[in-house]
C-alpha cells in the first residue's frame, strides 16, 4: 500500500487538531488543548477502489508559516493549510504564508481550508470571499463534520493521481 | 521615438552628378593602369596560386607538410583534450549518482567509526577487570563461572551488566518519517505512528539545538533506550530494555551498519514504501538472533 505524508498547518487555534480528530475518530471537543510539537497519526482511505495510507502530521499552530521548523515540510506530499473564518488574524497574511509553503513544497499539493463555518452564515462567507488575499479551496466545520471527509479524500485522490 | 531618415539633402543637383560620374570613369581607367604597373608581380603570384589550387597534385604537394605538422600537434595535444572531456563526463556522472554513493558510504563510514569505538572499549574492559579485582566476593563468583563455562572472566563481568533485550527495530525514511521496515516484539505498537513521531521528535530536537549536521543518536525513557543510526536518506532505530554498556552500544550500531550495507540501498528506501521482505530480514537479524 502506498503511504504519503500530509501535514496540517496554519495559525494556532484554527482547528487543525479538531479536523484531524474529526477525520480520524469522528469526534469533536469544544475544549482547546493546544498542540505542542507534532502529533502524528494515520488513516487508510479508499479512493476509487485504491487504498492509500495517509500519515498525517498535526503541527502546532504558528502565526507565521516561516516559524514552522523546516524539517517538518521535508518529505511531505501534501499541505493542508487551515485558517479560521471567524478570525481575521488567521487569514490576513494568507498570501505570504502560501508563498512560503509553495517554496517549501514546490511540487506538492496544497489545500487552503477555511474552518469553523458552523459559526457564520452565507452572507458572511460572501463578504469574506471578497476580502481574502488568496481564495480558499474548501470550507469546513470540524464541529459538524461538514466537508471534512471530502477534504481528506480529495487530497487522497490527488496524491494517487500524482503517483500514477 | 522614431528615427528620421532621407531628409538629408544630398547636396548636388542632377547635372552636376552626371558630370561627376563621367569624370569617375576616366579616373577609374587611369587607376586600373596604375594598378597593373604597380601590382604586376603580385598578380603573377596570384595566378600561380590559382594554378596550384586548381590542380590537386600540386595542391597536395604543397599541403602535405602543413597537414602533417598539424596532425603531429594534434597527437601531442590530444591526451590533454581527451582527459579534460573524460574528466568532465566522469564528474557529471558522479554528481548525478551522488546520492547513491552517499547511501553506500554511510554504513562503511559508520563501521570505521565503530571499529575505533570497539578498540576504545577493549581498553575499558581491561580497566573494569582491574577494578573488580578488589571485590573478593565478585572475584570468586566469576572465577567459578569462568571455570565451568570456559568464558573469559572479563567477559562474564560484561555480560552481567547487560541484561539487554532488543524489543523493536525500525527503518524509517528520514524526511517523511514513513516506515520502511519494522520488527516488533510489542504487538500493540502502532509502527507507522512510532515512525512518524520518532521523526518529528528527531526533527524537533535537531532543529531546536540548531546544530548543523548533528543528528539525534539516542533517546532514553524509563529503562527503554532508543538507539538511532543515521544514514543518508533513512535511519535506524533499535529499541531495547536494560542497561547498555558502551561496548554493547557499539556492537548494536555495528549490527545496524552491517544490515544497512547488506540489505538497504537507495532504491529500496527512496519511495518510502513499507517492505515486508526487509522487515522479515530485520526480525531474523535483530530479534531472532539477539546476540550482539
Ligand atoms: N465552532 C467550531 N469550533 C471549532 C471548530 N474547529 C475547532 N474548533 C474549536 O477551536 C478551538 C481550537 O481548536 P484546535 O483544533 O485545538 O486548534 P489547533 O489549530 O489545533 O490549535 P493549535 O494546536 O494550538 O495550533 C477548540 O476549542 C475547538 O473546539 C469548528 O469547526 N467549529
Ligand atoms: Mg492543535
Amino acid at each position: 500500500m502506498i503511504s504519503k505524508k500530509v501535514i496540517l498547518t496554519g495559525s494556532f487555534g484554527v482547528g487543525k487538531t479538531s479536523l484531524f480528530e474529526q477525520f480520524l475518530y469522528s469526534k469533536f471537543s469544544q475544549k482547546y488543548l493546544t498542540t505542542i510539537g507534532v502529533k502524528v497519526d494515520k488513516k487508510v482511505i479508499n479512493v476509487n477502489g485504491k487504498e492509500l495510507s495517509l500519515i498525517i502530521w498535526d503541527i502546532a499552530g504558528e502565526v507565521k508559516q516561516d516559524k514552522v521548523p523546516n524539517s517538518y515540510f521535508l518529505g511531505t506530499s501534501a499541505i493542508i493549510y487551515v485558517f479560521d473564518v471567524t478570525r481575521k488574524s488567521t487569514y490576513e497574511e494568507l498570501d505570504q504564508d502560501i508563498t512560503h509553503l509553495k517554496k517549501m513544497l514546490p511540487n506538492g499539493i496544497t489545500a487552503i481550508v477555511g474552518n469553523k463555518i458552523d459559526l457564520v452564515d452565507e452572507s458572511f462567507l460572501q463578504e469574506l470571499k471578497g476580502n481574502i488575499p488568496v481564495p480558499w479551496d474548501i470550507l469546513t466545520s470540524a464541529k459538524t463534520g461538514e466537508n471534512v471527509e471530502e477534504l481528506f479524500l480529495n487530497i487522497g485522490s490527488q496524491l494517487l493521481n500524482q503517483n500514477t | 521615438m522614431e528615427i528620421q531618415k532621407s531628409n538629408i539633402d544630398p547636396g548636388m543637383d542632377e547635372p552636376s552628378k552626371l558630370a561627376a560620374q563621367h569624370q569617375l570613369s576616366d579616373d577609374a581607367l587611369l587607376f586600373e593602369e596604375l594598378k597593373e604597373t604597380l601590382l604586376h608581380e603580385d598578380r603573377e603570384a596570384l595566378r600561380e596560386l590559382q594554378n596550384i589550387l586548381n590542380q590537386p597534385e600540386k595542391l597536395s604537394q604543397k599541403m602535405s607538410p602543413v597537414l602533417e605538422k598539424r596532425l603531429e600537434d594534434f597527437k601531442e595535444a590530444f591526451p590533454n583534450d581527451y582527459r579534460a572531456i573524460l574528466e568532465k563526463i566522469i564528474s557529471e556522472k558522479l554528481a548525478n549518482s551522488k546520492e547513491e554513493l552517499l547511501e553506500a558510504i554511510y554504513p562503511i563510514m559508520g563501521k570505521l567509526i565503530k571499529k575505533y569505538i570497539a578498540l576504545q572499549f577493549d581498553l575499558l574492559r581491561e580497566r573494569m577487570a582491574m577494578r573488580n579485582q578488589n571485590s573478593i566476593w565478585y572475584k570468586t563468583k566469576t572465577r567459578i563461572r569462568a571455570f565451568f563455562t570456559g568464558t573469559k572472566e572479563s567477559d562474564i563481568i560484561l555480560t552481567d551488566l547487560m541484561d539487554v533485550e532488543i524489543k523493536n527495530v525500525f527503518v524509517i525514511q528520514k524526511n517523511s518519517g514513513l516506515l520502511i521496515a519494522a520488527a516488533i516484539n510489542d504487538a500493540e505498537l502502532h509502527t507507522d505512528l512510532v515512525a512518524g513521531m520518532m521523526t518529528a521528535i528527531k526533527s524537533f530536537a535537531e532543529d531546536a539545538f540548531d546544530r548543523k549536521g548533528a543528528e539525534l543518536e539516542v533517546i532514553t525513557y524509563d529503562n527503554y533506550q532508543l538507539l538511532l543510526e543515521n544514514y543518508y536518506s533513512y535511519y535506524f532505530v533499535v529499541a531495547l530494555t536494560g542497561t547498555i554498556s558502551s561496548h554493547q552500544d557499539a556492537l548494536i550500531h555495528e549490527k545496524m551498519n552491517n544490515f544497512a550495507a547488506r540489505h538497504l540501498n537507495r532504491k529500496k528506501v527512496k519511495d518510502g514504501q513499507f517492505s515486508e521482505a526487509i522487515s522479515k530480514k530485520l526480525k531474523d537479524y535483530f530479534i531472532d538472533n539477539p546476540k550482539v
